[in-house]
């Protein structure tokens, strides 16, 4: 049964989003569920700081040694800020992937988006 | 028969477990307008010794492996290690597959490694793969893996002028399948060699690659610098293709000069012109692109007993994972040959290397200086190319001349001897045909003055 | 301690040593080269009995047909026969230069003309190429051929269907064509969903369909005369990937059934040697529909009327060339030499064995393993592993387990729309009782799975009997050592 915290917001696409400090900004992962079925996560292909992204699009890909995964963005804006560690041992993505397996910050530029996302009960549907 | 071991009584077992009285109960999915009525239309089974005459008398009709042959053009009738043979043929390397199951298969695994280390070292790279199926091949995925990695460039590829006519066409025919577009980087129509300078496209032209082959099909070697330096100017990648690579270890390495991409076709490397296939292609290139490179890697690693050992690797970028999203639809790699290759290049060493490399190109320069000889204060539009060579000679003649080529070359094969390839000369050289010849260690004093003779007359 | 490793190449170097035996050179030494001087590359120095320890000990690691069954589904590990060496290794073939003028190779254009009739007659198609150098160029050049037909009809159309049970190369291939990918459905039955293609073609946009067939599962598509007329009719054409080949032979015959173009893995249904992963030969038939655009050169009898063979490069529609010269020609000589040994009677006794040898594993494994798709298969038989998940078995822990008994694994994780998949293929060369003893293998393997405690007892840390124990491969990925100078050796610096 993998794990699905109660804070935070999901996609179908089994990425979570989680509010920072910051009211605009949000934190990005993947699910435990995501890592569980990828594997032992090898590379990220991110893309820099500063770029744009749009909800819904291909940002980027997870790789492990058998598969590859691309990377939707949860919700459009700018990418502020990367966990850098990650880009050098993704292990944490893995081991973590709720804290230290985090993987971009976003400043979101539209609040509306927010209701397209989906609650914690709503992603255990997808996530079985 | 031999390789069918399932007998009558077998056969029964089987259907009489699948329960079905015969063999067309087996086939109820097939419909049965396509079921095949009796026997196909093909000749009977053979017996061994019947079988092994028929192809025999296949191969002795090809009268082209028992003449003196000068022909090139990437393909090279070099001689190579016997003992090379005995080890190809033991089953384990034979008959193994490719080793998606380490365990099974460190053989050929640490074979791999060795091979991609001894590639990139005489390509003077950091990184090369497992091989691809040739030389052209190679060029063509060079000339995409530089697009991929230059999206905002434009969909055109450069090649030099020198490039082999086949492996131009390889190239053009896939290339404009994705929407690219091949043109010409002319040759200096004096020296034959494709040079910076002699690029005459807009400046402002920014295309996916440059692409110089070298030795060129006159035979020349040509200056990695130039394609590097072009490249680069341009905004472009750059990619050498050593057209054969037994030059590598006596001309600077592409690596050494700064190119991006290094291909070549491993043909020479103890593999059989066999008709034309199958031949090995090299590819090399930094570590920096290595996610972009197509083709199997094999990578270090260690097994849960802390051995050394070795697996495949970044397979995500291969057609298994990516699917339509691949670097390349290549699935196999010339592993074979490969092994041939890597066991020449363990035999020879580099002294052995460099003795087969430095041997072919005395021989190229002996019969060259002869026909200078035979030709001096010659009148008729006939000249030998002058400039760098490895093991290839080119006889230019003009328009005036171009029957005597034929009938000469006629004349060489009355006496057993095929003299050349014909390629076409650059446009204003003021030549329009080369009879390039090719020589390795195998042939012998007295059949170059054989060709020398026949060709002064 | 057995069998006996070796260092790498490189460590075991001594300078001086060396494996060649060259003749004294007879002509004056050439000019030194102008241009920069080069380094002595930094390769091994070994005498010819240390090459040839080195290589067989290396050899000795490996698996392989000669030494144990390789039951895996879609590759065909057939017996690779050793006549097939010999043929090939003839001078005559070996030394034979591809740019010899064709009155001096005819014994090879006379091996490619009756090669190309004989897969003709065996596949149905009425022309073959044997350009391609493996099965990937060979579905290359197949779409490529489609596409430039549909072009000389004044067609655009940028979109090809292809079930989303297909090899991974399909797709590869068909975006290198330029081509966009339309995924279909398989069905409950475990064939191409009919009604999609209907769907999908109704807009009379689609270039046409790449199917293989029998398909990824084992099933033969029994609709397929219903799906290359409908194709036909809205103006496409039918790919066929002919991986699945050794089922159809003497049974049934692909070109028959509407199909326009078919590639040949003739390392799989041929017996060219996988070499430890190639090279392969790839070989295409086509229809009459796509004669015009075969690549160059063909090979043709004389048009002049004599006897012989010319190598004809004077065809307006060809695609062009995708390989240089005319493909893999020593590996034709051993698939031709194989197909004129088996004659008909073998080619059909080849087919029949393959597909009964399939079905006996099937009755043998369905009461302990999950079969996909509950029916008579042809020459292979997928399996998930659903049954054994229950227990915490997965097929990656079966596939580890059975390399301690001897068996290389079965195909796994392919094809995608089987969860779990374990495709096995035991081929028509290996004896009832071989296979016999692989069922019983897989047998006990499914007693073991169903034990309490069963991954502890049985599957963990798999293989253990054999010289290496599992590969790490995350670590291989994440440190990316892809050749020696990545590595810090021991002994003296190189060079």
């Amino acid at each position: 049964m993998s794990e699905i915290l109660k804070d935070l917001l999901y996609t179908k696409e089994h990425e979570w989003v989680r509010r920072t400090t910051n009211a605009r900004v949000v934190q990005v992962g993947v699910t435990d569920f995501a890592q569980s079925s990828l594997g032992d996560v090898t590379y990220l292909d991110l893309p820099a700081v500063g770029t744009d992204v749009k909800q819904g699009q291909v940002f980027g890909s997870i790789e492990s040694v058998k598969s590859v995964s691309e990377l939707f963005a949860p919700l459009s804006g700018k990418i502020v800020n990367r966990n850098e560690a990650l880009i050098e041992d993704p292990a944490a993505v893995n081991t973590a992937p709720y804290t230290s397996g985090w993987i971009l910050e976003i400043e979101t530029s539209d609040e509306a988006e927010f209701s397209k996302l989906l609650s914690p009960d709503a992603y255990a549907n997808v996530a079985q | 028969m031999r390789y069918l071991p399932l007998t009558d009584a077998e056969q029964k077992k089987i259907l009489d477990a699948c329960g079905v009285t015969n063999f067309d109960g087996l086939k109820k999915a097939i419909p049965e307008e396509l079921r095949i009525k009796g026997l196909l239309d093909l000749p009977p089974a053979l017996a061994e010794s019947d079988l092994v005459d028929h192809l025999e008398s296949l191969a002795n009709k090809n009268q082209g492996a028992w003449m003196q042959s000068h022909l090139g053009q990437g393909s090279y009738d070099h001689s190579w290690p016997t003992v090379i043979d005995q080890i190809i043929n033991r089953g384990e390397f034979l008959t193994a597959y490719t080793p998606y199951q380490p365990e099974l298969s460190q053989g050929t695994l640490q074979a791999i490694f060795e091979f991609q280390s001894m590639v990139a070292e005489l390509l003077g790279m950091e990184v090369a793969n497992a091989s691809l199926y040739d030389g052209a091949t190679s060029a063509l995925e060079a000339a995409l893996m530089a697009a991929r990695t230059r999206p905002e460039n434009s969909q055109v590829v450069y090649v030099s002028e020198g490039i082999y006519p086949s492996s131009r066409k390889v190239i053009e025919s896939c290339l404009a399948d994705q929407g690219f577009e091949v043109r010409t980087w002319k040759a200096d129509p004096k020296t034959f060699l494709s040079t910076a300078a002699t690029w005459n496209g807009p400046k402002e032209e920014r295309p996916a690659a440059f692409i110089l082959q070298s030795p060129n099909k006159w035979g020349l070697v040509e200056d990695w610098n130039e394609v590097k330096v072009l490249a680069e100017r341009q905004g472009a990648r750059s990619v050498a293709y050593v057209s054969h690579a037994l030059s590598l270890g006596l001309f600077q390495s592409p690596g050494d000069a700064g190119v991006d991409i290094a291909v070549a076709e491993g043909q020479a490397f103890g593999i059989p012109v066999g008709f034309g296939g199958p031949h090995l292609g090299l590819f090399a290139c930094r570590k920096a692109d290595v996610r972009q490179m197509p083709g199997r890697l094999v990578g270090l690693t260690e097994d849960a007993r802390q051995q050394q050992a070795f697996c495949v690797t970044l397979s995500t970028r291969e057609q298994h994972i990516r699917r339509e999203k691949a670097t390349s639809n290549i699935c196999s790699n010339q592993n074979l040959m490969a092994m041939r290759a890597l066991m020449y290049m363990t035999l020879m060493g580099p002294v052995g290397l460099h003795r087969v490399a430095s041997d072919s190109r005395s021989k190229a320069y002996y019969v060259r200086s002869a026909l200078e000889q035979r030709l001096a204060g010659t009148q008729r539009e006939i000249a030998v190319l002058q400039g760098e060579l490895f093991n290839e000679v080119s006889l230019l003649v003009g328009p005036l001349e171009t029957l005597w080529l034929e009938e000469i070359q006629g004349r060489a094969q009355e006496q057993g001897i095929l003299a050349g390839c014909v390629v076409p000369a650059p446009a204003n050289s003021g030549y329009v045909k080369a009879l390039t010849m090719a020589f390795t260690e195998r042939h012998k004093k007295t059949e170059l003055d054989r060709l020398v003779e026949i060709l002064g007359a | 301690m057995w069998p006996l490793k070796t260092p790498l190449s490189i460590l075991q170097s001594n300078p001086g040593h060396e494996g060649f035996s060259l003749p004294k050179l007879d002509v004056p030494e050439a000019p030194a080269p102008r241009g920069p001087r080069v380094a002595r590359p930094k390769l091994p120095e070994l005498s010819e009995l240390d090459v040839v320890r080195h290589f067989t000990r290396l050899s000795q690691l490996n698996f392989s047909i000669d030494g144990g069954m390789y039951p895996l589904g879609s590759c065909t590990m057939k017996y690779n026969p050793r006549v097939n060496e010999l043929t090939s290794s003839f001078r005559g073939f070996a030394r034979l230069h591809p740019h010899t003028p064709d009155k001096y190779s005819q014994g090879a254009l006379e091996l490619m003309f009756h090669l190309e009739n004989l897969l003709s007659e065996i596949s149905g198609f009425a022309r073959v190429s044997l350009q391609p150098a493996a099965g990937a160029q060979g579905e290359y050049l197949g779409i490529k051929m489609m596409r430039a037909c549909l072009e000389a009809r004044g067609e655009k159309r940028n979109k090809i269907l292809i079930p989303e049970s297909a090899h991974g190369t399909n797709g590869a291939s068909a975006s290198m064509c330029g081509y966009t990918v339309l995924p279909v459905r398989t069905n409950a039955e475990g064939l191409v969903d009919f009604s999609q293609v209907e769907e999908l073609t109704r807009a009379g946009d689609v270039a046409g369909i790449m199917i293989t067939n029998p398909n990824t599962v084992g099933l033969f598509e029994t609709e397929i005369l219903k799906i290359t007329q409908l194709v036909h009719d809205r103006g496409g054409l039918i790919y066929c990937d002919g991986a699945n080949m050794n089922a159809m032979l003497g049974v049934t015959r692909p070109g028959d059934a509407g199909v326009d173009c078919m590639h040949f893995n003739m390392h799989k249904t041929f017996t060219t040697p996988h070499g430890g992963g190639g090279p392969g030969c790839g070989g295409l038939g086509v229809s009459k529909t796509l004669i015009p655009f075969l690549p160059v050169p063909t090979v043709e009898k004389n048009p002049s009327g004599s006897d012989d063979f010319i190598l004809d490069n004077n065809r307006p529609q060809s695609v062009g060339k995708v390989k240089d010269h005319y493909g893999h020609f020593m590996m034709m000589v051993r698939a031709y030499t194989y197909i004129r040994e088996l004659g008909a009677e073998g080619i059909q006794k080849a087919g029949r064995d393959a597909i009964l040898l399939a079905n006996y594993i099937r009755t043998r494994l369905q009461p302990h393993y999950d079969i996909a798709y509950d029916k008579i298969c042809m020459h292979e038989v997928v399996f998930s592993d659903k049954r054994q998940n229950k227990n915490g078995i997965k097929t990656l822990d079966i596939a580890k387990r059975l390399i301690d008994e001897g068996f290389h694994p079965p195909t796994i994780y392919f094809p995608l729309i089987v969860q779990g998949a374990l495709m096995i293929e035991p081929t028509e060369t290996e004896s009832l009782r071989n296979v016999e003893k692989f069922c019983e293998t897989m047998i006990k393997v499914a007693e073991e799975a169903k034990e309490e405690n069963a991954f502890e007892k049985h599957f963990k840390d798999r293989p253990r009997n054999v010289a290496f124990g599992r590969v790490n491969e995350t670590l291989a990925a994440k440190q990316l050592k892809l050749s020696w100078k990545d590595m810090e050796l021991p002994g003296k610096p190189l060079g």
